[in-house]
């Protein structure tokens, strides 16, 4: 339901856990499948965000908070005060301690920032996964991932013959 | 990662979620995952699963950036194989937009035609930047020839980088190059005349970078828009005139055999509007080095340097090198002047020697009298050395200390030609029947073998040939100096 608050216009989001959460239009137009959904005028209800339980989706509604663009939503925001510098730092920090989660919540995060279409939390979850993948052994990686190796030990051979240059 | 530093949490967590989440993920999320990995480690995960098989491919595939340069993918694997890989890439890439599209292949061998469709292929859809390069090793059919037609419709290609392809087929005024802003030719055939033509016909161009093109001998580039000039061993030069009065930066790299004529103030001009010379442009910097070209001859060499010199030391930023410091010095003993840099903020030397003699002391104290930069803020100083003809080395008295290892590095990552390395252990390692001894030689072997090889991927253009022996089983060269009398004193 599209509300107005305090000269701001308000979007309803629902989990599929049945939670509300009334969010700005600007904060929530972060995600480009929200921002499309809105531009196409599919929004005059709430909009039921499928697959991304409540705890979850809350969570990207505080990235979303903290990174949507301060000018103009807030008036005189503090962006005239701060250097953007120091306000860049301020959300690194930030999104340091917002991906101290636990792997099974990174993944959901991965997956709703995927869907949701949020390039910056997409970016930001998936950074230990692409450290991981980048660093590690294949061993190593299977077991940070839980990956069950299903090759025959036959298909593996060829696969690594395949690309030998890789291996070495 | 901060999760597998706390292992307790770990084997919680594990314990809790045995299902592969990541694996589980839509194909999307994890080709942008797997697309941002390292090119070799991305590869590596086809072996983690058969869900992970293809997972690279489209990965690079879904990427509108396609880039086949990843130096060991290059040197690593037959050419059929980068071949097939390309192939398969562009066809799960499909008729999605191509916004980069690069390739290194050498000896382009029979897959000459394969190459062309690729760049066709790219600037079909769309591609703003293409590189070829085909320089890795000499190909017996020369160059590969670029046919007309692939550069006959427009397109929005804007930066082009070429090795060893052939534009003698087509001609400067060609619609496809006129939208470019930015061109590197590498031992590309090209001409004077065609250098000039291109130039002034492609008036968006704001980048030139010609490289070991021999054909060049007179060369004279003006272009309104031109910001950064690149010449590199382009060994045939003898005279550069440049009209470019956006001019910022520029780069030489060669002999400085530029002909000191005595029609022209030098074999190298910098020009403003309409070639006055009073007006050149205002460089912000200038990297002018021939280290490995160049020793002194006042005949052939008479003032070419500082010529060359005067014309860019205006530059806010300089990097020069202790060949040019020689030839300044030499010329200083003929005609009085010092090298007047009233801009110049940064001022890096590198300094071609592995530690400075005397000479080098002197000559570079002298040589920073010499310039006269009141603005002057940074200095670097850095010690180059190029062993660029080495074939041989060995070592005597080797048992694979980390030390050790660190010189065998050291030397490795600058003898780019290396064949062959001997590694001679002191006679009390392996001894023979001693089986713990052949086994720590056999070790040993490994150990080094794995590092030259690693080394050699990254820096070398072949892997050398490693033998390790003791004394009395290495039958290769040796210095002609063997004895060695600080070890008479004991």
């Amino acid at each position: 339901m599209a509300t107005r608050e305090a000269g701001k216009k308000m979007i309803m989001l629902k989990s599929p856990d049945g939670m509300e959460f009334e969010v700005e239009e600007a904060v929530a137009m972060e995600s480009q499948t929200i921002r499309k959904m809105i531009e196409d005028d599919c929004a005059d209800t709430a909009i039921l965000i499928p697959n991304i339980n409540s705890k979850i989706l809350s969570r990207v509604i505080e990235y979303c908070n903290k990174h949507v663009p301060t000018t103009g939503a807030t008036g005189a925001a503090a962006s005239d005060t701060v250097a953007p510098a120091a306000l860049a730092e301020d959300l690194k920090i930030w999104d340091a301690e917002f991906i101290k989660v636990n792997r099974a919540t990174r993944f959901d995060l991965i997956q709703a920032a995927s869907y949701l279409n949020i390039k910056g939390l997409l970016d930001l979850t998936s950074q230990t996964t692409i450290d991981t993948i980048s660093d590690n052994s294949l061993e190593e990686i299977r077991s940070f991932l839980s990956t069950k190796n299903d090759y025959l030990p036959e298909e593996e051979q060829t696969i690594r013959r395949e690309n030998q240059w890789a291996f070495q | 990662m901060q999760i597998e530093s706390n292992t307790k949490y770990c084997r919680v967590e594990g314990a809790a979620s045995e299902e592969d989440r990541l694996s589980d993920l839509p194909d999307d999320v994890l080709h942008s995952i797997v697309g941002r990995v390292p090119l070799k480690q991305a590869v590596r995960t086809s072996a983690l699963s058969t869900r992970w098989a293809c997972l690279w491919l489209h990965a690079l595939a879904a990427s509108a950036v396609l880039d086949f340069t990843d130096s060991e993918f290059v040197r690593g694997q037959f050419l059929g194989r980068i071949v097939a890989t390309v192939n398969r890439c562009l066809e799960v890439h499909g008729a999605a937009p191509i916004d980069v599209f690069r390739v290194a292949l050498s000896p382009f061998d029979a897959y000459g035609r394969d190459v062309v469709r690729w760049a066709a292929t790219a600037l079909v859809r769309g591609a703003r930047e293409v590189g070829v390069d085909l320089t890795q090793h000499a190909d017996v059919r020369g160059a590969l020839e670029l046919p007309v037609d692939l550069f006959q419709a427009e397109s929005s290609l804007a930066v082009l980088s070429l090795g060893r392809c052939s534009l003698r087929d087509v001609p400067p005024g060609t619609p496809g190059l006129a939208g470019l802003t930015s061109l590197s030719l590498n031992q590309v055939d090209v001409t004077d005349d065609a250098v000039r033509d291109v130039v002034s016909r492609c008036r968006l161009l704001e980048f030139l970078s010609l490289e070991s093109c021999h054909l060049l001998v007179s060369v004279r580039v003006a272009g309104d828009r031109l910001r950064g000039l690149e010449i590199v061993r382009c060994l045939a030069m003898r005279h550069l005139q440049v009209a470019a009065p956006v001019l910022e930066s520029v780069a030489y790299h060669g002999d400085v055999l530029l002909i000191w004529r005595e029609d022209e103030p030098s074999g190298v001009e910098f020009v403003g509007p309409g070639g006055r010379t009073d007006a050149r442009p205002e460089l912000k910097d200038a990297y002018l080095t021939h280290i490995g070209y160049g020793e002194y001859d006042e005949v052939i060499h008479e003032f070419a340097y500082s010529g060359f010199l005067d014309q860019v030391a205006h530059a806010k930023i300089l990097t020069l090198c202790s060949v040019g410091m020689r030839h300044r010095e030499e010329e200083r003993l003929f005609a009085e002047g010092d090298v007047d840099a009233p801009n110049l903020e940064e001022l890096q030397l590198l300094m071609d020697s592995i530690s400075m003699g005397d000479d080098d002391v002197t000559r570079f104290s002298g040589f920073l009298e010499l310039v006269v930069a009141p603005l002057l803020e940074r200095l670097f100083i850095r010690c180059e050395i190029a062993l660029d003809h080495l074939t041989f080395l060995k070592v005597v008295n080797f048992r694979g200390t980390r030390r050790e290892l660190r010189v065998l590095r050291f030397v490795l990552r600058r003898a780019p030609v290396l064949e062959q390395l001997v590694l001679v252990t002191p006679e009390d390692v392996g001894t023979p029947g001693d089986h713990d001894q052949q086994e720590s030689v056999r070790l040993l072997l490994k150990v080094v073998q794995e590092h030259v090889s690693k080394i050699s991927k990254a820096w070398l253009w072949q892997e050398p040939r490693v033998t390790l022996c003791r004394p009395r089983e290495d039958d290769g060269r040796s210095p002609a100096h063997t004895k060695y009398y600080h070890h008479d004193q004991a």
